[in-house]
């Protein structure tokens, strides 16, 4: 009889212990499986993503945090909010005016503005009517093209120039341009502008200071044997890495009173 | 039953159910650890989500109750230029940590008041955070 209660006992205790086992488990078992990924919430708490309106170095912040941490759990690219390209054609170049969906954006006012060195070769300006607009001004791949697009309130622009050409020497930091070559002159390239204008600058710690105009997204400088684009910009900014898309949002990136539309892609 | 035989069998009776219970009480231990660091992420993400929206705001008060931060007991730890939570469990404890952006620092060091009122002010280009008890 005692043999009986004690092995009763014995089985009631262990049931017990491995139902409150089970009940521990049950009760995290949710957190166990689910999967809490909050990179995309820091990314954008982080750099401040939740603004609408930025300075550019708020720009290169957000491009700063996405690179120091995280780089490795998000993708990330910060683009003009039009895809603007620029194909030759027999008569001259076709630019091609999409949103960064695929989709036609209808009765854009484009112009494009052919530099060399500073000088402006050719202007061309029409409206994509139906996602390209030709323009009649040749194609030379060593040449810079400013393709700036406008639709009512809604500026951008997109900067073509050879690799050999662009030189990233701007510190947003302190707004300078820390060049490596003694520079002679200093043109800025305005997309609401046709041609380069020229600035004064004035050196500073080694660095110029540059007096920008409203608008102005990139500088042209005049360095010993030719001429060197450095953009103000991080656009594009396109790493390799690639994740599915979470977050796209389209921003105002201000300069000095004038705001070209950006957009930001974010995947994780 | 010889008595030999009683004593092999419940010295491997024994043997089996510390056997039993050392894993399931690791596998308690790191499930347990797993869902305090689950906890204490979530809970220090959105603590910087409400601190680093308010700050864009600032000037303003924010009053924050852990309890509706995140479903478990927490602690969150502040100095003047981190926070940290820590997540408390039987057998395990996680800890998940920030350092603040450099434009963002609290007037406060130590455990966040479970509830409490933030206090946002600029002064020139940095946001200080005062903290007070909450009602």
């Amino acid at each position: 009889m005692h043999r009986l209660l004690a092995e009763i006992a014995c089985t009631l205790l262990l049931a017990l212990m491995i139902a409150s086992i089970y009940a521990r488990q049950v009760s995290i078992t949710s957190l166990m499986v689910s999967e809490i990924d909050v990179s995309l919430v820091r990314f954008v708490t982080r750099s401040r993503l939740f603004n609408v309106v930025f300075k550019v170095s708020e720009v290169w912040r957000v491009v700063e945090v996405y690179e120091k941490l995280f780089n490795e759990t998000l993708s990330f690219k910060l683009l003009p909010a039009l895809n603007l390209t620029l194909a030759p054609t027999p008569e001259g170049v076709r630019v091609y005016v999409r949103g960064w969906s695929g989709l036609v954006v209808p009765f854009v006012n484009i112009s494009v503005s052919r530099i060399r060195g500073c000088e402006l070769l050719e202007y061309g300006e029409g409206v994509a009517e139906l996602g390209y607009v030709d323009l009649r001004m040749d194609y030379d791949s060593s040449d810079i093209y400013v393709i700036f697009a406008c639709i009512e309130r809604l500026y951008t622009f997109s900067l073509l120039a050879p690799e050999n050409l662009v030189r990233h020497w701007y510190e947003w930091e302190g707004g300078l341009v820390r060049n490596e070559s003694r520079v002679e002159r200093v043109f800025l390239l305005v997309p609401h502008y046709r041609a380069p204008i020229e600035a004064n600058f004035t050196v500073v710690e080694g660095a110029l200071d540059v007096e920008e105009e409203p608008g102005t997204v990139a500088y042209l400088l005049g360095v010993e044997g030719g001429w060197v684009l450095v953009p103000r910009l991080p656009v594009p900014y396109n790493p390799p890495i690639s994740k599915p898309r979470e977050l796209f949002k389209y921003l105002i990136c201000d300069l000095e009173g004038v705001g070209y539309a950006l957009v930001v892609e974010v995947g994780g | 039953m010889t008595s030999y035989e009683l004593v092999v069998s419940v010295n491997v009776a024994v043997a089996v159910m510390v056997v039993i219970s050392t894993v399931v009480v690791n596998s308690l231990i790191t499930v347990e650890a797993v869902e305090n660091e689950k906890i204490a992420e979530l809970a220090l993400a959105r603590l910087e989500d409400i601190v680093l929206h308010a700050a864009a705001e600032a000037p303003l008060v924010v009053e924050v109750n852990l309890a509706e931060v995140v479903f478990r007991p927490v602690e969150v730890e502040v100095n003047e230029s981190a926070m940290a939570v820590r997540v408390r469990g039987i057998f395990a404890t996680a800890v998940r940590s920030s350092k603040l952006p450099s434009y963002l620092r609290f007037n406060y060091t130590g455990l966040l008041p479970s509830r409490s009122l933030l206090y946002f002010t600029k002064l020139g280009g940095t946001v200080v955070v005062n903290v007070r008890r909450g009602g």
